[in-house]
This record gives structure tokens, C-alpha cells and sequence, in this order.
């Protein structure tokens, strides 16, 4: 029946998976992962502690050695007939999110020691207020050309152990390409941001995310952000299509997951729909 | 060699005061600030060490007196970089903190024609860096000691025999001994050390213990003592010189590349890295051309090193031709020990040898003001909260106190700070009611909910800067604002002033 595979390397497929073609596409991609990239498919994943968008996300998490992207949200920009030029349009990346996001990959590195976070271009450099905690341990990286910027988020990706938040405007897909590669040859994390008029651009990045504010109807002041995950390697994107998450900044200024179906907070069900 | 006013002339030395400016160092005594040490024009004005700062100011012109803390251990360390630099007229020289240093100068008077001419050279050469003196020679290290500090000029007096009679006037602080053991002296009216010449030995040492004797027989030459000298080590240089001037580029980056690689041996022979690298082309006609490059962590890796060089090599002005290419290490730190392994490839860099490389490389091709660190600094303003800095080690934490820092957390503040606030109008509904409407850049915004107002009161000490009440307003398309009024607009006639200061983003 069929070839022969050399060295009988053929795949035994587990019974359990033979009725749910689901199931089974997973345990494929997986297996396909792993020959692609050899170990590199088991690289640990930065849970971001948001409950939802963990269980969406295969792993349980952001990969490592990979580049995930966050699309910002425009600035309402009026008039834009007139004096506005469409190629300066202003956008205002998800700033709390990033530091949300850089704060747990530099926790959960494995050592006892934080690792070492580095913000590139001045545009999405967050006030030392929202990173306070992590001041001795983050560089503020600002290149003055957009090829400057390429080569120092490729250049701060080949280095291990960091976490790497840059600006992504005006990133072409070669370029997204030679710093997913960049990520993977020394299994760093890196969150780029873009703006959200490049959302059409093709892109390597591992996972694609859309931010918007959300807004409750009601006047609490509460600051609250939709986040739709649009894109992910090795996920259908039926299965990303259609849901997103709500995520809240609270009152001691962290941002959590406060979606329908997130379990242990009553008080919020009513208002996060 | 005495030196009195060493704290004070280093003070005045750094921050290029002139001489009539009063120098005052001060340090915590008590749970008060008090003046650690003070320049001779501080002296003439009444001030003496150990009284209160604020008497002290009371008693100097304002605008003259210069005042910060004193930095005892920065001050040693300067001593004996000082100590290096007098190598240059004795061999063999030790420091004595706080404030002198011995010098060894058997056999040095003969080559400056007689030690009197010695020490006038000393003498002019130390005044000419702003550096007070008082120096004296003696037979014994004691009597040096002595006179230098009690004794009237620069005495010059080597012969053991009346060494007696000069130390016999002074007073018996002059012995080295501590106050405790002075104060007792002085309750029975002993003052000079004439008078302890005079007593039995037996007795001295049954009252005040040994080390008054032996002091005094150091001063007299009757006991042995001995100085550790400081040794300055060998700078680290490798040249290199040309047959002639040549301009290729080629060969002077072969050869730049080799003394950085025999620089980087030296380094690691010593273990130590360097934090400050020179490589100097000898240029024929033009004066020498100093490339410096810095590293974050000090390094020996001639590799590394080359990288950081070559740019700066590439782009250099060659002149006529280059003659000869130096390269030395200006600063160096410890390298930590590393543990040799059998197996080479088990070997690994570190992550902070990684991140300093890296560091390096970005401030090579961006620039220095391009790589940064944020420092907290206290104020209650949030666009004065924090500072940019360079990153000049990244083994230290960013410059001032405690991370995190309190003027960074201790209040709700957004994740966007614009760099200057924007002007914004704001509208109301009814006067002094919440806001209705926010007009930015021609954008105009309804506003559903406002939180406010934080009341941030100026800097005065700063120049005229008005208090701001600061709303957190959320528009109806969900983003959060933070705007703010300047207090004392809106009155009599001025217009209300609001602007945008930042988002929670």
C-alpha cells in the first residue's frame, strides 16, 4: 500500500485522533512543525496571561523565535481631503498591551534574573510610567533611518535572552522575513508594532493582532481595548475569525482579560460584551 | 608631602572655580550637615571643619561659595592616581589617606642638584595644579610627618642628631596619635612633645600604652617603619611603525586589526578588559588622529573590539599618509574569572557579555545619543519625572535612587506622554460642570467621562510655571485622555488655557 518510507520513519497515527479531523489536523501541523524546524518547534511559549487568547493560541502562548505583530490604532484623523498626507497618518500603538506583553517575557525567562527588554524607535517609546519596574533593565534603541531601525531590531533579535519591542511602520515582507529569521536563530521574542493602515501588507510574523478601543456605553472611565487575533501560523483562520477579546486596563494599572467567557469575575459580564 | 586643602582643591579643580570662590564639602554629622573640609579661603573667613553648614554659609559671600558633599573615598582614589603622577620626581612614594603622601627620595636629590631644589620643583609643579602643599624632609618618616604639618616652612634637615631638637617645639599631635590619647595628654598639661621628651619612658607606657612610645621613637629614628608603596602598572600599548608614510587603507586596517588583537593578549593576560580603547594614526603631516571607541562592559575580545574600530578606521582622514598606528587600552576594569572547561564548545558567552557587545555595536553605527536609559528623578511634574541618559555601562544601574522610583508609580499616569503638551479646547455644558467636548487638532471629541482634577503644582523654584489641574477624560470612541487646565486662566478677562498631555494607549 503505497511507497515505502525509508528507515520506516512513516508517522504512526494515534487512534485516539482517527475520528476527529480536527484533532488530527493539530497532531499534523505539529508534526509537520517539528520536521520543518527540528526542536525548534517545541520552543517554550510566553503565556500572555489573558486567559482567552491563551486557549487560542497553540502553545498556550506567544512562541519564542518568532515575531508577533500588533496593529495600533489610528488617531482620528479629520480633514483628511485636504492637508493630511496619506503617507504620515497617525496611528498610536498599543502601548500597555506592549508593556503588558514585555513585562511577562522578561518574568518568565526561566532564570531568577528579569531578562532585558529593548523599545526600538522613539515613536513607541512608552513614559517611564507604564514601565517603571523595569527601568534597569530596558534600552530605548532610536534610529534615525528606517534601514537603521530594520538593522537594529535585526540586530537586537540575533541576541539571545532579549525581549524586542520595535516600531514596525514601513516594514515590507523581505523585511519581515529576514527578522522572523533573525528570531529564530536565537529564539528571541519580538513584538513589533505596526500601523493599522499597513494591515494589508503580507507579513511572516507568526501571529497578526488587531487593536481597537472598545467602548462600554457606560461613562466609568475605564479604559478597554478589543483585540482580535487575525492571523496565526498553524491555526485555520476560520477558527481565529469572528472572535475577540476584550481586555480592561484595571485600577492598579494592569490590563486583564475581561471577556464573556472568562470564568472568575461576576461583576464584569454585563458590561464586556 | 602634606597636603591641607586636598578634598577642597579637587573640588575646586573640577568644577573650574576660580581661587576667590569658597569651597565648602559637607557631610552628615549627627543628623546634621556639617563642613567636612573647607578651602583656605573658607579658613581666612572664620570657617573651620566641624561646624554647622548653615553657619558656615552665614559666614561666605553667596554668590562665592561653592558647596557639595564631601566624597571621601573619590578623594583616596584621586590620591593615589596624585601618587602616580609624583613618580615622576621619586621612584618609590606611598599614600597616606586622607590627605599625604610619603616619598621616598634616597639618592633622587643628587640627580635635581641638592634636595632643596627637589622640593621647590615638587613645590611648583603641585601649585601649578592648584594643589596646596606643605612639604618637609626629615630622616624618618615620623619627623616628615611632623614637620610637614606643625613645622614652619619647608624644612629641610637630615641630620639625625638635631632631628630631637626640631620635633621638641611641636605640639604632640604631631606624633600620629589618636585624639583619645592627645586629650588625656592635654589634661595634664602636657602640650609639646618637649615634655614627653622629659618623662620616664616606663611610666608613658604604663599610662597611654605602647603605641604613644612607638610613635615617638618612629618620629626619632629609634623604631623601624615601612611604607607599601603604590606601583603603578605598565600601560597597555601596541605600535606598530611603517618603513614610510603609506595611505592604503588596506594595510593600516591589517595592521589596526593585529594591535587590537595584541592589545586584547595583554588584556587577557592581566584580566582585565577594556572600557576605553585609543587607536592613534600617525599621521606625517597633520597631527595625530585619535580614534576612541567605548564599550559597555569592559571587554577582551580582539574581535569585538575590531568591530567597533572599523567604521571609524574606514571613514578616517588618512592626510599624506599614515606612519605609524598605536593602539592602547585608556581604561580598564577587572574581568571576571572564567573557568576553563576540557571541552572548548561547552564554552558559552554570557548574556550580559552578549548584551554588552550588543550595546556596542548599536552606539557604534547609531550614535551615542541614539542608545538610552531612562533615570527617575524626583518631581512631582510628570514630563520632569524621569531623565534620557546614555548608556555608558550597562552593569550599572540607570543613575539616582531607588528603582522603582516613587515620582514614577505612585500615581495613576498614562502610557503616552507627548513630548510638549498640545493646546486643545475644551467646551462646557454649564460653567464649572464636567466637559462636554474637546477640540484637538481640528478633531472635535465627545466627552462621556471625566475624572479629575489632580491639582499639580508648579515648580517655582524653577522660574515662573503655573499650577494644572489635570481630568482623565474618555471620548466616545473609547480613548482615554489626560488633559489639563492651567490654574489662573480664565479669570479676569484670560481665556481658559487647556492642553493635552498624554493617553492611556
Amino acid at each position: 500500500m503505497g511507497r515505502q518510507y525509508p528507515n520506516d520513519v512513516r508517522p504512526e497515527i494515534p487512534n485516539n485522533l482517527r475520528t476527529s479531523p480536527v484533532a488530527l489536523r493539530h497532531w499534523l501541523r505539529e508534526r509537520i512543525d517539528a520536521i520543518q524546524t527540528g526542536e525548534a518547534a517545541h520552543t517554550p511559549t510566553i503565556a500572555t496571561g489573558w486567559r482567552t487568547v491563551d486557549k487560542a493560541l497553540p502553545g498556550g502562548g506567544l512562541r519564542r523565535g518568532m515575531i508577533h505583530e500588533w496593529f495600533g490604532i489610528e488617531a482620528s484623523t479629520p480633514d483628511t481631503s485636504e492637508n493630511a498626507p496619506s503617507a504620515r497618518r497617525e496611528w498610536i500603538p498599543p502601548l500597555l498591551i506592549l508593556a503588558h506583553l514585555a513585562d511577562r517575557a522578561t518574568t518568565i525567562n526561566g532564570q531568577a534574573e528579569r531578562g532585558w527588554c529593548v523599545w526600538i524607535g522613539a515613536r513607541i517609546w512608552p513614559a517611564p510610567h507604564a514601565i517603571a519596574n523595569a527601568l534597569p533593565r530596558t534600552l530605548l534603541v532610536d534610529p534615525s533611518t528606517a534601514a537603521d531601525r530594520l538593522w537594529a531590531i535585526d540586530a537586537c533579535l540575533r541576541c539571545p535572552g532579549l525581549v524586542v519591542i520595535a516600531d514596525g511602520s514601513a516594514l515590507d515582507t523581505a523585511a519581515t522575513r529576514r527578522l522572523q529569521l533573525a528570531a529564530e536563530s536565537a529564539g528571541a521574542i519580538s513584538i513589533i508594532a505596526r500601523p493599522p493602515h499597513e494591515i494589508g501588507c503580507l507579513s511572516a510574523a507568526a501571529t497578526r493582532w488587531r487593536v481597537a478601543h472598545a467602548t462600554t456605553g457606560h461613562a466609568d472611565g475605564a479604559q478597554r481595548w478589543k483585540v482580535k487575533l487575525f492571523r496565526c501560523k498553524g491555526v485555520a483562520s476560520t477558527v481565529t475569525h469572528g472572535s475577540s477579546v476584550v481586555l480592561e486596563r484595571n485600577d492598579v494599572g494592569a490590563v486583564v482579560d475581561v471577556s464573556p467567557d472568562v470564568g472568575e469575575r461576576s461583576g464584569y459580564a454585563s458590561i464586556a460584551s | 608631602m602634606y597636603l591641607p586643602t586636598w578634598a577642597s582643591d579637587l573640588a575646586t579643580r573640577r568644577s573650574r572655580l576660580d581661587r576667590t570662590h569658597a569651597v565648602l564639602l559637607s557631610h552628615l554629622d549627627h543628623q546634621r550637615e556639617a563642613v567636612g573640609s573647607c578651602c583656605a579661603v573658607a579658613l581666612r573667613a572664620g570657617v573651620h571643619p566641624g561646624m554647622t553648614l548653615t553657619h558656615a554659609r552665614a559666614l561666605l559671600p553667596p554668590n562665592r561659595t561653592h558647596v557639595e558633599p564631601l566624597d571621601v573615598e573619590g578623594n583616596a582614589r584621586s590620591l593615589r592616581r596624585f601618587g602616580a603622577w609624583m613618580i615622576r620626581f621619586v621612584p618609590t612614594l606611598a599614600v597616606d589617606p586622607p590627605d599625604g603622601l610619603w616619598l621616598d627620595a634616597t639618592g633622587c636629590e643628587r640627580l635635581y642638584g641638592g634636595l632643596d631644589r627637589l622640593i621647590n620643583r615638587m613645590q611648583r609643579a603641585v601649585k601649578r595644579l592648584g594643589i596646596a602643599t606643605g612639604l618637609a624632609a626629615a630622616p624618618t618618616w615620623g619627623a616628615a610627618w611632623a614637620i610637614a604639618r606643625f613645622g614652619s616652612g619647608p624644612a629641610v634637615n637630615l641630620d639625625p642628631n638635631v632631628l630631637q631638637s626640631t620635633l621638641a617645639p611641636l605640639p604632640i599631635a604631631a606624633l600620629r596619635i589618636d585624639e583619645t590619647t592627645q586629650a588625656k595628654l592635654h589634661r595634664v598639661g602636657i602640650e609639646r612633645i618637649r615634655h614627653l621628651l622629659d618623662l620616664p619612658r616606663t611610666s608613658l607606657a604604663d599610662r597611654y600604652g605602647d603605641e604613644l612610645l612607638m610613635r615617638l621613637d618612629q618620629a626619632l629614628g629609634q623604631a623601624v617603619e615601612s611604607i607599601v608603596p603604590i606601583r603603578p602598572r605598565a600601560p597597555i600599548v601596541a605600535e606598530r611603525l611603517f618603513d614610510g608614510p603609506t595611505d592604503q587603507t588596506e594595510t593600516i586596517q591589517l595592521v589596526a586589526r593585529e594591535l587590537l588583537v595584541q592589545v586584547a593578549a595583554l588584556l587577557a593576560a592581566r584580566q582585565c578588559g577594556c572600557r576605553v580603547l585609543e587607536l592613534t594614526l600617525l599621521r606625517s603631516d597633520l597631527d595625530p588622529l585619535i580614534l576612541t571607541v567605548q564599550t559597555a562592559r569592559p571587554t577582551c575580545d580582539g574581535r569585538h573590539l575590531w568591530t567597533l574600530a572599523r567604521p571609524k578606521v574606514e571613514s578616517a582622514h588618512l592626510g599624506f599618509g599614515v606612519e605609524g598606528v598605536r593602539a592602547q587600552a585608556r581604561a580598564m576594569a577587572r574581568l571576571s574569572h572564567e573557568q576553563h572547561t576540557a571541552w572548548e564548545e561547552d564554552r558559552q558567552a554570557t548574556p550580559t557579555d552578549v548584551l554588552g557587545r550588543l550595546v556596542d555595536t548599536l552606539v557604534a553605527r547609531l550614535g551615542t545619543d541614539r542608545v538610552l536609559r531612562i533615570a527617575p528623578v524626583e518631581s512631582h511634574r510628570p514630563e520632569r519625572s524621569f531623565e534620557f541618559e546614555r548608556v555608558a555601562s550597562i552593569d550599572h544601574k540607570p543613575r539616582a535612587g531607588t528603582i522603582p522610583a516613587p515620582s514614577l508609580i505612585d500615581a495613576d499616569r498614562p502610557s503616552l506622554l507627548l513630548p510638549r503638551p498640545i493646546r486643545i479646547d475644551a467646551t462646557f455644558l454649564v460653567p464649572d460642570g464636567p466637559i462636554a467636548r474637546l477640540d484637538i487638532r481640528r478633531d472635535s471629541q465627545r466627552i462621556i467621562a471625566s475624572i479629575g482634577p489632580e491639582r499639580i503644582e508648579g515648580e517655582w523654584w524653577r522660574g515662573a510655571s503655573r499650577a494644572r489641574d489635570y481630568f482623565k477624560v474618555q471620548t466616545e470612541s473609547g480613548r482615554c485622555l489626560w488633559v489639563y487646565r492651567e490654574v489662573g486662566t480664565g479669570r479676569d478677562q484670560v481665556r481658559e488655557q487647556w492642553f493635552m498631555h498624554g493617553e492611556w494607549a
